[in-house]
């Protein structure tokens, strides 16, 4: 594990840093200059009376990173679990929507050649997953990041478009790093420059330690709140000053448990009723007071059929509900009571924007394709499949993997070349919950609300930052089976590593093998991209996005006929 | 028992071989080459392309396409190939030992194939619709325990409570059935009992089966054979899911090594001729 304080690392070997977010120290010019310059000043003599000092959190939780002028340093829509804090330079955060094509990606993650791949077929077997425990491979660590640049007259392209420059020692990231959410904002380095970044965890132990830094966040959070309206799908091309205006009219709300899935498991044993179970946040037939917009989470959409409800459709992050009644509002002046009931599915956050408010500032702004959009209840699934859904919460998946079982010849040709990618040992189980004619096969779901994260303690499992896929860096894994225990769906497994001669690694301490935490990868560095997928002979193994209602009918249609 | 109808892709796949296939036996036939020459070579490259398919599922990491998109051409052209096949051999019987062989060998792999091809399209559904489904390495446990339970049971009866008569039925064929295997053909079942008609034959040599499934004691046994029916008729099921694949891959080899060999002759004889 690694040391507690910063001076206790500076005295250790330099392999004690292993779990630590960076291999070198942060040094102490810096952390005087954050001590006095930077907001951590405010939380600086709150952790240290509470005896968990800043020091010690960013010398574990911290990394000081350099960019180049021009660089992009977080891009709107990534996936990114960390915070940034200004310590040389200057840094710009885009505000306007037409500037963001400049960030686009160029390049998707790196793929193995057809001959790497090739050469897996001749690898040695192992008998239980192998991770390499060598580590003279990994790469020398270097604070400079290597990073895509804007290609862009960088003078023009901010006389163009709105930007604004963040100050030194403030902080910026916060909204994604602490809600599990995508950016909301693109930055770019204006000149060369020096950041510190803190993962969440640090972040966390900050919050948990320094109520006065907290109550700072959840302000500034407030402040910067209405850039999550340009991270939804549909109302993303609202003016800034409009979604400003928005945030400050709108009511916020948090419902359900940030721990749904600790006794998730107990629940779905007990058996009882699910929608039961679930807070009622709209009541069909009660006033319509706004637009619903789902931050995160989930809700389920229900219609009552006599004295029960009946699941009709589910809302994930970034779906609006209310816009018929609203339309109706809009054209007749006379308000209609809500036409379903929504309940919060584990926990949620949502924003409701004032009817008068959506009516004067987003309807003019839609486009009639937007309002359809908007309008519709998600896709053409009956509700014994919904109810099954959302009851198992795997509407929570981006890359659920489904399979047809009135085409599944149990040939096993998925699990082979699961295996043939990952050494012999395939991620998944071809078992799993079970509906009619369709399976959920125990494979991680790549969830857009990861709860494995949650509790890892050196952020070894984390999003890629370009797909949201959920990875795990085995150099950082450290076995505690955190994610295991967090993961509702069982979909995430501890090995025992090995070493070359395939021997189990045993821990000198404890007398007992290290392990680390293994799941499925989507074959990230194969060049066709998920292996099962394309090995299944008769197309009955499909990967389902949960946010993609079409493709979810699609699919869900073809199997169940 | 329902068989999904074929892919729209791979009956466009084998009316374009087939056409494109008839082009080139005409042009052949225009130029007065020898037709069995050039439908000879067709053949052989539609062979090729259906071995390709076997090779392609080894490397499912290539972005070459999906496997079901090469099982639907490998389908396509496994019937074009017969129709060359027969073009090939100009309609004919076959004469000699070599071309008897080449003619069976064929015959097996194109009717394994459609076998295979109807198996899998038919068996998924009916596997899930007997609510048994299990995984193939676990069924020695579940059969194990049913044996065990049975077991249990007849343990379990007061001295006297079952007929001598049946018990000994009990140990002389109804528990040897427990531990047999489920064979290659599903066996019939008797309607009223739920139990192999075959099991049945042979238990009226020691009581009346109306006797016997209807007496109390015996009730919950013949629960247990009753599960153990449906499970053999799931065995049978899973074991020709894969069981044609045992013909078709062997066959396929041996068929590889048998074309060679008749190209080489073919070849050889040719060079003669011309010499």
């Amino acid at each position: 594990m690694c040391p507690v304080t910063g001076s206790d690392i500076h005295d250790s070997e330099e392999d004690s840093r292993g779990h630590c977010f960076s291999p070198e120290a942060i040094p102490r010019v810096v952390l005087d200059w954050v001590q006095y310059n930077s907001i951590l000043s405010i939380a600086w003599d709150e952790c240290d009376s509470r005896g968990k000092s800043i020091e010690s959190i960013l010398q574990i939780d911290a990394r000081v990173v350099e960019y180049e002028k021009a660089d992009i340093i977080i891009r709107k829509g990534d996936y990114g679990g960390s915070v940034l804090i200004p310590l040389e330079g200057e840094i710009r955060v885009n505000l306007e929507e037409s500037g963001e094509k400049n960030f686009a990606r160029k390049r998707v993650t790196r793929k193995r050649s057809w001959l790497s791949a090739l050469g897996q077929i001749f690898r040695r077997k192992t008998p239980v997953e192998r991770i390499k425990t060598d580590s003279s491979t990994d790469k020398v660590y270097s604070s400079k990041a290597h990073v895509p640049r804007l290609d862009v007259d960088l003078e023009e392209y901010m006389s163009k478009n709105l930007t604004r420059r963040i100050g030194l020692g403030e902080i910026c990231g916060e909204i994604a790093a602490l809600r599990r959410s995508p950016r909301t904002a693109s930055i770019f380095a204006e000149t060369d420059c020096k950041l510190l970044e803190i993962r969440w965890q640090g972040v966390r132990e900050i919050l948990k330690n320094s109520k006065e830094f907290s109550h700072y966040l959840e302000d500034l959070i407030g402040d910067r709140r209405h850039q999550i309206f340009s991270g939804m799908k549909t109302l993303t091309d609202l003016p800034e000053a409009i979604q400003r205006t928005l945030s400050a009219k709108s009511i916020f709300e948090r419902w359900g448990s940030d721990h749904w899935n600790r006794n998730f498991r107990k629940i779905m044993q007990s058996q009882s009723s699910m929608i039961d179970r679930e807070s009622v946040i709209l009541q069909q037939g009660h006033h319509m007071d706004g637009l619903y917009v789902l931050l995160s989470g989930f809700a389920r959409v229900t219609n009552k059929e006599g004295s029960e409800e009946k699941t009709v459709g589910y809302l994930r992050p970034g779906d609006v509900y209310g816009l018929k009644e609203l339309m109706k509002l809009s054209r007749t002046g006379v308000g209609s009571p809500a036409l379903r009931s929504i309940r919060a599915v584990g926990a949620i956050d949502l924003v409701v924007i004032p009817s008068s408010d959506f009516v004067e500032y987003v309807l003019p702004e839609l486009k009639n394709l937007d309002i359809d959009q908007l309008g519709s209840e998600k896709g053409l699934i009956s509700t014994e499949l919904l109810d099954f859904f959302l009851d198992r919460r795997i509407v929570n998946g981006n890359q659920t993997m489904v399979i047809d079982l009135n085409r599944c010849t149990d040939c096993d040709d998925c699990v082979k070349a699961c295996a043939v990618t990952h050494d012999g040992n395939p991620r998944f189980i071809r078992e799993g919950y079970r509906h009619a004619k369709l399976m959920v096969a125990t494979a991680c779901m790549h969830c857009i609300d990861p709860v494995c994260l949650v509790g890892c303690p050196t952020g070894a499992i984390h999003r890629e930052h370009s797909t949201g896929n959920v990875v795990i860096t085995q150099s950082e894994c450290i076995g505690c089976a955190s994610c295991v225990e967090s993961c509702p769906y069982d979909n995430i497994r501890t090995v025992e590593v090995q070493d070359a001669n395939g021997e189990a690694v045993i821990d000198l301490e404890t007398g007992k093998p290290v392990l680390k935490a293994t799941k499925c990868d989507l074959c990230i560095d194969q060049p066709s991209g998920p292996a099962c997928v394309n090995a299944c002979p008769h197309d009955a193994l499909h990967r389902i996005n949960f946010s993609d209602a079409s493709g979810v009918s699609s699919i869900v249609e073809r199997i169940t006929g | 028992m329902k068989i999904r109808p074929p892919h729209s892709g791979a009956l466009l796949l084998i009316l374009i071989g087939i056409v494109v296939s008839f082009y080139f036996l005409e042009q052949a036939d225009t130029t007065l080459a020898n037709p069995a020459v050039t439908s000879g070579w067709i053949l052989l490259g539609s062979f090729v392309l259906l071995c390709l398919y076997g090779v392609r599922k080894k490397v499912p990491f290539l972005p070459i396409g999906k496997t079901a998109t090469w099982l639907q051409l490998h389908l396509g052209f496994g019937v074009i190939s017969s129709w060359l096949f027969l073009e090939h051999v100009d309609y004919r019987f076959p004469t000699g030992l070599f071309e008897t062989q080449l003619y069976l060998l064929y015959g097996l792999l194109l009717i394994s194939g459609f076998l295979g091809w109807l198996v899998m399209r038919a068996l998924p559904e009916t596997l899930r619709a007997d609510g048994r489904e299990l995984n193939p390495l676990r069924i020695p446990d579940e059969l194990a325990g049913m044996v065990k339970k049975s077991d249990d049971c007849i343990a379990g009866l007061e001295p006297g409570e079952l007929n001598p008569e049946i018990l000994k039925g009990y140990f002389e064929v109804v528990r040897p059935y427990l531990c047999s295997g489920c064979g290659f053909l599903p066996s019939r079942i008797h309607p009223e009992f739920g139990v192999p008609q075959s099991l049945i034959q042979r238990l009226q040599d020691y009581e009346s089966p109306t006797v016997l499934f209807s007496s109390d004691p015996f009730l919950p046994v013949h629960k247990i054979v009753r599960e153990k029916a449906v499970l053999d008729l799931h065995r049978v099921r899973q074991r020709w899911l894969r069981g044609w694949l045992f013909v078709h891959v062997p066959v396929t080899g041996v068929m590889v090594l048998m074309i060679v060999l008749h190209v080489i002759l073919v070849t050889a004889f040719k060079a003669g001729g011309a010499s």
